[in-house]
């Protein structure tokens, strides 16, 4: 009988010994094809952003002048408010956080404050669980800056007049060391009011917005079509992108590969460990077995044979196992992760390769130890034992 | 011919030497029934696998026929062993999940042809009465089914020396007998028989008995009820 219809009719009989080996490789390589597949989606989307658009976007009024923008950090002139509701509606873009505001420089009570109207987010559909990117403003309520509140001494539930409109202080904010201080925040709609400015907005910003746009030009810069495009819908606005998103991704995956890195070995030692740990059950199950065999007058590397080419086995069946398990979780949740990229997560043919040659090795060598204790033991004690 | 010369074994624990062999001188020839005889802890099993090559002595020497077989390297001895000896036990030692015919295969030599294995197999297993449980595995035979398949695995190399270690201790009288009965047939054939007992239904049958006590030979007592040819 040869020795590989040996193994195969001892793992038919010790069948929950073979599977929990296969088990714990299954288990390491499943894992690690989930990371590596995701992961291959994950650099894939974060190169996409990095190359197309992951970036915050604002909108302004189209006649502001960017000298002025920047100086002044808001525009002058104003735009349609329902033109964030356009924006919310638009197919091809992603977005996480949606603020429309309407801000000017005024002078109240002596001083210049920023009278700023906040419209509550527009959170898209998917997320509307998420909290705010910034606080909400109620009708009626006022919020203000750390300054304007210490000047005027006004306390939280105190009532103010703001250019003869009635509000209620709900909150004094933190001190931020900038023009943020000296801002007065109200609902969009009491702050347009105020200004005589209604239907009004100067800024729109989409955060952590992402152009999924295709075009049939493949050539095309994605930002350029972002642009015509929402030229087009929004014509009395301006778009501005600015970079940042796509940086901060790519932090995220180098810390994502880090944890990686750092977590990989902790399971290849813990599979590895397994491993041994069963092959030693079934030396110890097998004492009189490897006896018997060394008395029919075969030697010791057959007995390594027999319980190296077990490991093989169960490495070898581990990967394949561990490689598909890996690869449809991969599939099933990667897409739900990594929208953009979803279409790009497939299969990744190359890691089968890997796991095929990599788990079998790795299994061998995971039960080197064992197998030498059970070519070493004494086989007359074994045979003595009964 | 086995040659035993002043073997001596000597075990070391954690309690610390315990002798199981001392001075053992024993000459056993082609046709002989060889029975050693002695109370538990004597060195009966211990004896037999040193002339069964697979417990090196702590002194002395052992000869088959004119090799020094301690002297071999470990897998010239394994071939020696493969070639020359059989070995049956008290409890069988069949493995569990092989049938009777792959059990008894397991002894083929790799360079041997496969056909003439399974003829000699299939001729063996007819002598002993198992011709009907060659698919079966170990669980679905009796006691002395075990004990005769495992005679078939240890006589289907040809071995001049067969070496049982308590082979009726799990049998009934009728089935002791059964295979007591194979085992002078070896001998009957020119196989030596060296066969380890605490007493009874072998020793009618042994040319020599030689009663061991404490690692050391106590009384040989040699008789003429054996067959000897």
């Amino acid at each position: 009988m040869n020795v590989f219809k040996l193994i195969l009719k001892e793992i038919a009989h010790r069948k929950i010994n073979f599977a929990m080996g296969v088990v714990a490789v299954s288990t390491a390589v499943a894992l690690f094809v989930t990371f590596m597949t995701s992961g291959q989606a994950y650099r894939r989307e974060t190169r996409r952003i990095m190359r197309d658009m992951g970036q915050n976007l604002r909108i302004i009024p189209k006649e502001t002048t960017m000298d002025e923008f920047w100086t002044q950090g808001f525009s002058s002139h104003t735009m349609p408010e329902d033109y964030v509701y356009k924006f919310a509606n638009l197919k091809g873009y992603s977005y996480t956080h949606l603020v429309a505001t309407l801000q000017q420089s005024v002078e109240w009570q002596g001083r210049t404050v920023i009278l700023t109207g906040i419209l509550p987010e527009v959170l898209p559909l998917d997320k509307r669980h998420q909290s705010p990117m910034t606080f909400s403003v109620k009708p009626g309520d006022a919020y203000l800056g750390y300054q304007v509140a210490s000047i005027f001494k006004i306390e939280e539930g105190e009532k103010i007049d703001i250019f003869d409109k009635p509000f209620r202080l709900k909150k004094v904010l933190f001190e931020t060391g900038s023009k943020d201080d000296i801002r007065i925040y109200g609902h969009l709609h009491d702050i347009q009011k105020v200004l005589d400015l209604p239907g009004q907005i100067n800024e729109i910003k989409a955060l952590e917005c992402l152009c999924l746009i295709e075009s049939s030009d493949k050539n095309i810069d994605p930002r350029v079509l972002a642009k015509k495009q929402l030229a087009e819908i929004l014509p009395e606005g301006k778009v501005i992108l600015l970079q940042g998103i796509a940086k901060i991704r790519e932090k995220q995956r180098a810390a994502m590969e880090g944890y990686l890195s750092f977590i990989m070995p902790i399971i290849l030692v813990v599979c590895g460990a397994w491993i041994a740990v069963l092959t030693m059950m079934n030396v110890r199950d097998r004492r009189q077995e490897i006896g018997i065999i060394r008395a029919l007058g075969h030697n010791s590397s057959k007995i390594a044979v027999l319980f190296l080419g077990k490991s093989f086995l169960i490495g070898l069946v581990g990967a394949f196992i561990g490689y598909f398990a890996g690869t449809a979780v991969a599939l099933k949740y990667g897409p739900e992760i990594f929208k953009i990229t979803a279409k790009a997560i497939k299969p990744e043919y190359s890691l089968m390769t890997w796991a095929v040659i990599v788990a079998p090795i790795f299994a061998t060598i995971a039960s080197f130890i064992p197998v030498t204790i059970a070519v070493t033991q004494d086989p007359a004690e074994t045979l003595r034992e009964g | 011919m086995v040659t035993l010369e002043n073997v001596a074994k000597t075990y070391q624990t954690s309690r610390g030497q315990i002798k199981a062999l001392e001075n053992i001188n024993l000459q056993i020839d082609k046709s002989e029934f060889v029975v050693i005889r002695g109370p538990s802890g004597s060195g009966k099993t211990t004896l037999l696998m040193t002339i069964g090559t697979m417990l090196k002595p702590s002194s002395g020497t052992i000869m088959f026929d004119d090799t020094n077989v301690y002297k071999l390297s470990v897998s010239a001895r394994a071939l020696l062993r493969a070639r020359n000896i059989g070995f049956v036990f008290q409890m069988f030692h069949l493995i569990p999940y092989l049938t009777l015919a792959e059990n008894i295969l397991l002894v083929r030599m790799r360079n041997n042809s496969k056909k003439d294995y399974y003829d000699r197999a299939h001729g063996l297993l007819e002598k002993l009465g198992l011709a009907d449980r060659i698919f079966h595995r170990p669980d679905q035979l009796s006691a002395g089914e075990k004990q005769r398949a495992a005679i078939a695995r240890a006589l289907l190399n040809g071995p001049k020396v067969l070496l049982a270690d308590e082979p009726t201790g799990n049998l009934d009288a009728e089935n002791a007998v059964e295979v007591v009965k194979h085992l002078r047939d070896f001998q009957a054939n020119g196989g030596i028989v060296i066969l380890a007992t605490h007493g009874g239904q072998a020793e009618k049958s042994a040319n020599r008995i030689v009663s061991l006590k404490k690692g050391l030979i106590e009384k040989v007592e040699v008789r003429e009820t054996g067959t000897k040819t």
